[in-house]
Formats: structure tokens, sequence, C-alpha cells
């Protein structure tokens, strides 16, 4: 039996790019057709994965062809080009173009109907729409303007640059944890595992970027030459993204602190959420005047029965606290009938001695 | 829905989560509100919980040792006669 594991999307990743590394570290052209097809093998078969025999077959053929291809292209057009020293820039295009069309195309045959074996992989439906439908409910959800700009800045930047699968989880969950000002060395964050939870989040929501991506944008890409209307929706999916994003920090964020025996930690994690003020709705009661203005601006507001809830709130606590003072009187009374039981039990006992030694 | 509570009781209730609980409740966004009411409201209903059980198991004690004492009191009275 074939102990062998499945790779999961990310470790594809990985393993083309051993098997396809960037050029600095990797001469193309000094490979030939079947000393690329042998690295091939060479890394599949340390990888300890498991592929399907015929979908090596398809890419070990791919690769020999696609090279040979680059090495008649080297031979007719790429070298005259290498050779104009005005030309160099386009030469580096080519040899890199074709690097990432292989590399795309191995990763594309590798994956293909295995992404679904993801862990925690979410959007197993094929429909597009659907999954755009469920990503914008939550995406509606997500108010917290500073963390959404944030990362939509982040996602954005990678989108344009075309890089999103190549996101380091690791360095973007440092990013986060930095801007909510924990450092990712601090033992809080050790504590609470967010670090490592965030980058579960992040993992989740790059395959969704790529499926977005795959499944939605690229035909549309394809389809349209309104490059602005392009540009539009996906600024769109990457809000939806970002929202997801927003939404599971601070599910993590508020879900790992127990209120209970851990107060500070709780204020802590709230005080840094809300570290930077300025996008946010703050206003600080000091006077009847301000407070006026505070209240008018909030029942204006969707939010405003968090007045009333906090004033419940205030009542239960109250509540709690006669209930303790009852309970303190209690135990009072009953440690003070123990006392006279206890006292009653003496007299007893002396009268009993006085009945027996009488007798 | 709009608020019933006056500017008093708000701000009263504010100063209230600010001086027991240290959460100033005009700082916090509103989603984090909502959440941290959430929060708070599920650990006062368990405190009451607990509370009211302590209380009955209390009263259920206090009555069973008056019920001892009134036994004690009568066994010392017949010693007594």
């Amino acid at each position: 039996m074939d102990e062998r594991k499945t790779a999961n999307y990310f470790d594809i990743v990985d393993l083309v790019d051993k098997i396809l590394p960037s050029k600095s570290k990797f001469n193309y052209l000094m490979m030939s057709p079947m000393g690329l097809v042998k690295r091939f093998d060479n890394e599949i078969e340390s990888s300890g994965f498991y592929f399907e025999k015929e979908t090596l077959l398809k890419i070990r053929a791919f690769i020999e062809t696609r090279q040979k291809m680059l090495f008649n292209q080297e031979s007719m057009n790429i070298s005259s080009k290498k050779s104009n020293a005005q030309d160099f820039d386009q030469y580096n295009y080519a040899i890199q173009d074709n690097i990432s069309h292989m590399k795309n195309a191995i990763i594309k045959s590798l994956t293909h109907d295995k992404r679904l074996m993801i862990p925690n992989y979410r959007y197993t439906t094929v429909n597009p729409s659907l999954k755009i439908g469920t990503l914008k409910e939550i995406y509606n959800q997500a108010t917290h303007e500073k963390v959404q700009s944030y990362i939509t800045d982040l996602l954005t930047i990678t989108c344009e640059s075309n890089d999103l699968l190549k996101i380091d989880a690791s360095e973007l969950a440092d990013d986060i944890l930095l801007h909510f000002g924990i450092s990712p060395n601090e033992s809080l964050t050790d504590k609470f595992q967010l670090k490592h939870q965030l980058m579960d989040v992040i993992h989740t929501l790059l395959k969704d970027s790529e499926i977005i991506h795959e499944n939605i944008m690229g035909p549309f890409y394809r389809a349209t030459t309104d490059m602005d209307r392009y540009n539009m929706e996906l600024k769109g999916t990457v809000n939806i993204l970002t929202g997801l994003v927003h939404q599971e920090i601070q599910r993590i964020l508020l879900s790992t602190a127990d209120y209970e025996g851990k107060k500070e930690e709780y204020d802590y994690i709230i005080n840094m959420y809300n570290s930077d003020s300025s996008t946010m709705q703050t206003t600080t009661l000091t006077d009847d005047s301000s407070s006026e203005t505070y209240v008018t601006d909030l029942t204006n507001n969707e939010h405003d029965n968090s007045q009333e809830l906090i004033g419940t709130l205030q009542a239960k606590s109250e509540w709690l606290t006669n209930l303790r003072n009852q309970r303190d009187k209690l135990e009072k009374e009953y440690l003070m009938l123990l006392s006279k039981a206890s006292e009653l039990r003496c007299q007893l006992r002396e009268l009993d001695d006085e009945i027996q030694r009488n007798l | 829905m709009v608020s019933n509570m006056n500017n008093k009781e708000v701000r009263e209730s504010y100063q209230f989560f600010k001086d027991n609980y240290n959460i100033d409740f005009s700082k916090l966004s509103p989603n984090v509100t909502r959440q941290a009411i959430d929060l708070i409201n599920k650990k006062l209903d368990e405190k009451i919980a607990e509370e009211e059980r302590k209380i009955a198991d209390l009263l259920k004690m206090i009555s069973n040792e008056h019920a001892k004492i009134i036994e004690l009191n009568d066994c010392l009275r017949k010693m007594e006669s």
C-alpha cells in the first residue's frame, strides 16, 4: 500500500518552486528538456506526496515540449535579443514569462480537482455566484473601517502584483498582530496562539482569493475589454476578502479573551483593538453639554440600543452585588447558627456529664 | 430603536462600567461594544445563577441548622427538667 500523503495546494506551490526555482538560482537555458524532466521526477519522488501517475506523465510531456520550445526560441529569436543590450529586458521578460507559464500549468495540473481536499476549505461549490453571495453576506457584517482599509491595502497590493498566492501567511500574521500593537514575540501572543489562528485564516483566505481569481475574475478578464469595470470588480472581491479577514480577526481576538479571571487581558485586547480612535466613533463623557451631543449622535445610529443593553447590564451587575451581599448575610447567619448549635451541644455534654456524676 | 434612557442615566451606566469593570464603552466601536455586552451579559448571568444556587443551598443549610437547634433545645429542656 502506498503510504504517500496527499499534497494540499500550498505543498504543491512549494514543490513547483523547487522544480522550477527563480531564474536567479537556476539557469533554465543550461538545462536540457530531459534534464528538466529528470529534475521534476526527482523532486516529486523526494517530496513524499502522492500524485496520479497519469497526471505526472502529462506534466512530464508538457515540461519536455515547453523546454524544447524554449531551446528553439533561444536559438531562433531570443539569442539575438540577448546579444542586443537594448533588448535585454525583453529577453529577461521572455524567459520569466516562460517559467511562470510552466509553473502555473504544473500547479494547475497537480491541483486538478484536489483543491477540495484542502482541510477547512469552505467553498466547495462550483457555482461562483454562490461563493460571492456567501462572502458578501459575511462582508456586510464587517464594520471596522480601520482593519478593512489596512487589509484592503495589503491584498490590493498583492492583487495588483498578481502575486496573491505567494503571500507569506506567517509574515502577514505578524503584520496584523503588530498592527494591533502585539509584538509577535510577546507571551500574550503565544498564550492565545493568535498568530497560529491568524495564519489559518490567511491560508483559507488566500485560497478564496485564488478561487475568485480563477473562477470569476479570470473569465471576466478574458471576456471584457472594459478594464475600468474589471478593476472595479477586482476591488470588490478584495473588499469581500478584507471583510472576511476582519470578521475572523475580531472573532479570534474576542473569543480568546475569557473575561472571567482574565480581566486584564480582556481589557488589553479591547484597548489594542481600538488603539487608534481616529476612525472610530468615540466621545468622552465629561459634562452635560458633551453628553447631549453624544446621545443625539447615538440615537441617530442603528446601534443605539447599546445604551439600553448597557443599562440592563448595569442593573444585572447591581442585582449580582445585592445577591452577593445577601449571601454574605446568609453565610454569617449560618455560621452563627453553627456556633449556636455547637454551644448547645456543649451545654448538652456538660449537662450529661453532670447527670453522670450525680448518678 | 431609540433609547429611553436620559443623558444622566447613560452617563451613570458608562461610569459604572468604567469604575467597576474598567471598560469605557464610550471609547469602543459599536461592533466591539455589542460583543463586549454579550460577553459581560453571559458572565453576569452565570454569576447570578451561581449566587442564587449558593443562596438556595445556604437557606437549606440554615433551615437544617434551625431544626437541629430546636432539637438540641428540646433535649436540654428535657434534661434540665
